[in-house]
């Protein structure tokens, strides 16, 4: 039973070691970029006389 | 090993041993709370999510030291006291990461008009893509692993499903890693943009993996190693190079492993696998004359693998004989408790003379 315990074991942490950092790169790697945070924008007043779009 | 049933058989080292671990959650998630907001976190950030991560970054840190300590055991008998008590380390994991589910539920939830626990479940469903696959699943999963072995960590169960069952499902804390890993990656790493998070956490996972690989690499070696026959006797050792009250691991043919003990005059050679949680007897000791489990300490009389009455655990034996300084084994392993005749030094000497 031990053997196959040791196999498993190495088996398991074969297939993480390969798995794992490739797809947490590719996580990192293809993030989108962030929207570049908006500066706060005053509210236009409305236009003398009114007017609307 | 218990006569009589008690719950969590308590002693000083297990005090001591939660003590320590519980001061150091605490002083961790303190430090995160107080100091992260300037170090760690780029941009101004909520108390609750602050607390979350807190609590989230804690939980994976305990998981990678959790399984770096099996590894670091084999590599190094100094850290063999961390594995002790490794089942309560495992337990308070799971707490911390089921605080840290409480806080997304509480922030992210609570005011979904459905309920918060279908929510968690249902509000991202992208599960086809690959950057917005759902997270929480993940960290669900991860819980849910968690969950399972906390409830079964207890010395009923070990015994109850039997050490290979309970060792093969305990096992899963692999597949829980990995999850876990990709929860943090498809989630915080996704909208954080401070150096220090993939860092660590692209760190721990690679720690984990080496030392995991460098024992498989160590034990694939020992397994490869030739094995020197003389008949049907394997030569397990030189006997100048057997320690007095030390066990040295043999690999037979096959991939099974004996455990041989030399104590004052005498050798023996026993199963390496402990009855209890299959740990390596071969890298334990002799202590007051029985052979003992570098893991959580059980007994086994050497010349017969059985712990002492009233205690009932057995393990195989083996057939050892001297010829000349080689100490040879009989590959064939005897049944659990079955007496075999152990080396007595002066005695075999008299005779070879």
């Amino acid at each position: 039973m031990q053997v196959g315990h040791r196999r498993a074991h190495r088996a398991i942490w074969l297939v993480l070691g390969v798995l794992l950092p490739v797809l947490f790169v590719a996580a990192l790697a293809l993030r989108p970029d962030l929207p570049v945070e908006a500066e706060a924008v005053e509210r236009l007043a409305p236009k003398a006389g009114g007017g609307g779009p | 090993m218990s006569v009589k049933y008690t719950p969590v058989q308590w002693n000083r080292n297990k005090y001591w041993y939660d003590a320590i671990l519980l001061l150091f959650v605490v002083l961790y998630i303190t430090l995160f709370i107080r100091y992260a907001p300037g170090l760690i976190q780029t941009s101004p950030i909520d108390g609750q999510i602050l607390r979350m991560r807190a609590f989230g970054t804690c939980a994976f840190l305990m998981l990678t030291f959790i399984l770096c300590l099996g590894p670091l055991a084999r590599l190094d008998p100094r850290f063999l006291p961390l594995l002790y008590n490794r089942r309560h380390f495992g337990v308070l994991t799971f707490f911390v990461a089921f605080t840290h589910l409480q806080f997304v539920v509480g922030w992210y939830h609570v005011f979904s008009p459905v309920d918060p626990w279908v929510s968690v479940l249902s509000s991202s469903s992208n599960a086809t893509s690959f950057l917005d696959f759902p997270i929480e699943w993940l960290g669900l999963a991860t819980l849910v692993i968690l969950f399972v072995m906390m409830a079964t960590s207890h010395d009923f169960w070990l015994k109850f499903l039997t050490p290979p069952l309970w060792k093969t499902l305990h096992m899963g804390v692999y597949l829980a890693y990995g999850l876990l890993v990709m929860h943090v990656a498809l989630g915080t790493l996704q909208a954080e943009r401070s150096i220090v998070y993939p860092l660590v956490f692209g760190a721990c996972p690679l720690l984990v993996i080496g030392l995991h690989w460098t024992v498989a690499l160590k034990d694939y070696r020992a397994d490869r190693a030739k094995v020197s026959a003389d008949g049907d006797w394997i030569v397990a050792s030189e006997l100048a190079d057997l320690e007095d009250s030390h066990g040295r691991t043999i690999v037979l043919p096959g991939g099974e492993r004996a455990a041989l003990f030399r104590y004052g005059d005498r050798i023996s050679a026993l199963s390496n696998v402990c009855a209890h949680q299959n740990g390596p007897l071969g890298e334990g000791c002799i202590i007051d004359g029985l052979v003992t489990c570098p893991w959580h300490g059980f007994q086994y009389r050497p010349e017969d693998g059985c712990s002492p009455a009233p205690f009932t655990e057995k393990v195989g034996t083996y057939r050892v004989k001297l010829e000349g300084d080689r100490v040879l084994i009989d590959p064939a392993m005897l049944p659990p408790g079955t007496a075999a005749e152990p080396i007595i030094l002066d005695r075999a000497r008299r005779a070879i003379a």
